[in-house]
């Protein structure tokens, strides 16, 4: 009978407290983001053929997406590698993948000596945190402008030009150096990989694209006073690049940085005491500097180092940018060649989560109270009644 | 049970407890059966005032002049003969304004203009002037007492049910004006002694102004 009596008062409070139990509405944002990262190791061009060596990619976005891409040189397969998932615990990757460059123009191919090009994609999902890196590379470029100067009316006009400027010049210096043009390995490139990476953290997304340091060497291996020599004529060697976007995702507030390369410039010794001219040479951001020495001679050459930039984007995002490092080479044999190192972009942005308050929808007016408070007010009154009895019942007993 | 009785007689705390318990519940017993009642003679005595004021002069010309009601105050008498109800309504549904049993919602127009003229009503406590709306029928007359006269409105459909927020099918809410009709809706909680849903009862006017009140 008690059990009866405690599931009936129970059920009493129940009836009298549900009334007023109502949960408000409520509406969430989802979180939103996307990151972006993409970097070239080297674009070139020659007679008038744009090639694009070592470039990557990577992008997540908070719809638990992540894609990587990776091309040794682009569009030939071999060379291309492509990672993807979608949702959360997922993972994908291509290991690397090799192989020899191909050149579809037959007057490049005999100039230009392409090494292995080289990609790898890595994607994963896991904890709702997306990420994503794309590597490619390639492993350098030789220039061999000596066998087509030689075959062609250029390389004998060239020739005729030079002869009394050669002639003129008392320590020759100038003169081994044309020589080393046409009987020697005209250009080698050590290109870097380029490295994009989107990654997500649980307080942060982080965009950031690099490439690594390259070595040009324009005349490699030089006959100078016709003796072989080690170094070559000239080495340029560009720094280490890096854009990179880093996304808050409590704040929604992105901070972009940019470590644009260095480009350093070294003239042979024997070449730069010969002709005067300062055996290193440092190039800074936003400088266009012809290399020392060679203007008017058929290795004319310059270089120009960009400048780091960080852009608001109309959407919210920001984007850093390493401009990259411009090249124009041998600018005095049919056309030359324009090599750009070290581009890196990355990018970020979202908007956080929004958890709205709780809503009130507007409701018409309550217009009574519950018809169960009497009942509930005769049942305490029963149990007041008992309880009452027992005291009495207690003192009685005393 | 003797072993219960023998440990509260052997402890003075306990008899105390006991004796306080007994005197706790007989007082929320007391409130509980008295809260209904209370609330119908304070609505009684709400009621009492508004019929006062409902019949001076001073109404009336202010009625007059449509200046706004202040909330709280007299606005119309609405009477529907089939379930024996004959209130003043105020302006006004906030929870006190409501305390006198029936109020007219501030955002639609005044009793008897054109629109849809919304009032709503307690069907429990505070006199329960809408205790019986569901039992009203296609046909069944509902009239309006103003200043100004008096105007009858005829129930249109069945009454129906709506979610609190009063929404219907095609989205708007059952007090949302209807300019260029003449529509009188009546909104109470439902089921009785719930506020889950709403019933909603809506009548056309079947008989515009006519004479003083």
């Amino acid at each position: 009978m008690n059990k009866v009596r405690r599931i009936a008062g129970l059920a009493v409070a129940g009836l009298l407290i549900a009334p007023f139990l109502a949960g408000p509405a409520s509406a969430d944002n989802p979180e939103t983001f996307a990151g972006n990262a993409a970097g070239t190791a080297l674009e070139l061009n020659a007679l008038g053929q744009d090639l694009t060596f070592g470039s990557s990619a990577a992008k997540v976005t908070s719809g638990l997406t992540a894609v990587a891409d990776g091309a040794g040189q682009a569009a030939i397969p071999g060379t291309v590698t492509h990672s993807e998932v979608s949702g959360d615990n997922t993972a994908a990757s291509q290991p690397q993948t090799c192989s020899n460059a191909a050149l579809q123009n037959d007057q490049l191919n005999a100039l230009l000596a392409i090494g292995l090009a080289c990609s790898q994609t890595n994607v994963a999902v896991s904890g709702k945190n997306p990420i994503a890196t794309g590597t490619a590379s390639v492993a350098s470029v030789g220039l061999s402008a000596n066998t087509v100067l030689s075959q062609t009316p250029i390389g004998s006009t060239l020739q005729q030009v030079l002869a009394p400027i050669t002639s003129a010049e008392p320590t020759h210096t100038l003169g081994s150096l044309i020589d080393s043009v046409f009987n020697s390995k005209t250009l080698e490139v050590t290109v870097g990989a380029a490295t994009s990476a989107v990654s997500t953290a649980a307080g942060t997304v982080t965009s950031q694209a690099t490439t690594a340091a390259a070595v040009i060497k324009i005349l490699p291996t030089p006959s100078i006073n016709g003796q072989p020599s080690t170094d070559p004529i000239i080495t340029i060697t560009v720094g280490q690049a890096a854009a990179k976007a880093v996304y808050d995702r409590a704040s929604g507030q992105a901070t972009p940085t940019v470590d644009p390369a260095l480009v350093r410039i070294n003239i042979n010794p024997l070449i730069a005491q010969g002709l005067g001219l300062p055996p290193e040479t440092t190039v800074t951001v936003d400088q266009d500097v012809p290399v020392p020495g060679t203007a008017g001679t058929p290795l004319d050459s310059e270089v120009k180092v960009g400048h780091g930039t960080t852009t608001k984007n109309a959407d919210g995002s920001i984007t850093a940018t390493a401009d990259g490092v411009s090249i124009a080479l041998l600018r005095g044999i049919n056309g030359g060649i324009t090599l750009n190192l070290a581009h890196a972009v990355a990018s970020v942005g979202g908007t956080p989560a929004v958890v709205t308050a709780p809503v009130s929808v507007p409701q018409l007016p309550r217009t009574g109270e519950s018809p169960l408070l009497p009942i509930a007010g005769a049942v305490l009154l029963g149990c007041a009644v008992l309880v009452r009895r027992a005291t009495r019942r207690v003192h009685r007993v005393r | 049970m003797d072993a219960v009785v023998r440990f509260l007689r052997a402890r003075r705390w306990a008899r105390i407890a006991l004796s306080g318990l007994s005197a706790v519940l007989l007082i929320g017993a007391v409130g509980l059966l008295g809260y209904p009642l209370y609330t119908n003679v304070s609505q009684h005595r709400i009621q009492q005032r508004l019929t006062h004021q409902f019949a001076s002069p001073e109404f009336k010309q202010t009625y007059k002049t449509q200046q706004q009601p202040k909330v709280g105050d007299a606005l119309t008498r609405i009477k529907i003969a089939k379930i024996n109800l004959d209130v003043v309504v105020v302006e006004g549904t906030t929870p006190s304004a409501l305390k006198a049993g029936a109020g007219h919602y501030p955002a639609t127009p005044l009793p008897c203009a054109d629109g849809n003229v919304a009032i709503a009503g307690h069907r429990t406590t505070y006199g329960k002037p809408f205790a019986n709306v569901d039992q009203l029928k296609p046909g069944d007359t509902i009239e309006l007492d103003t200043p100004l006269g008096s105007c009858v409105y005829s129930v249109s459909q069945a009454p129906f049910v709506v979610l609190p927020d009063g929404k219907m099918a095609n989205g708007k809410s059952v007090v949302d004006n209807t300019p260029g009709q003449h529509v009188l809706t009546l909104t109470s909680c439902h089921p009785k002694g719930s506020a889950s849903h709403r019933i909603v009862i809506r009548a056309t006017l079947v008989k515009g102004l006519s004479g003083s009140a």
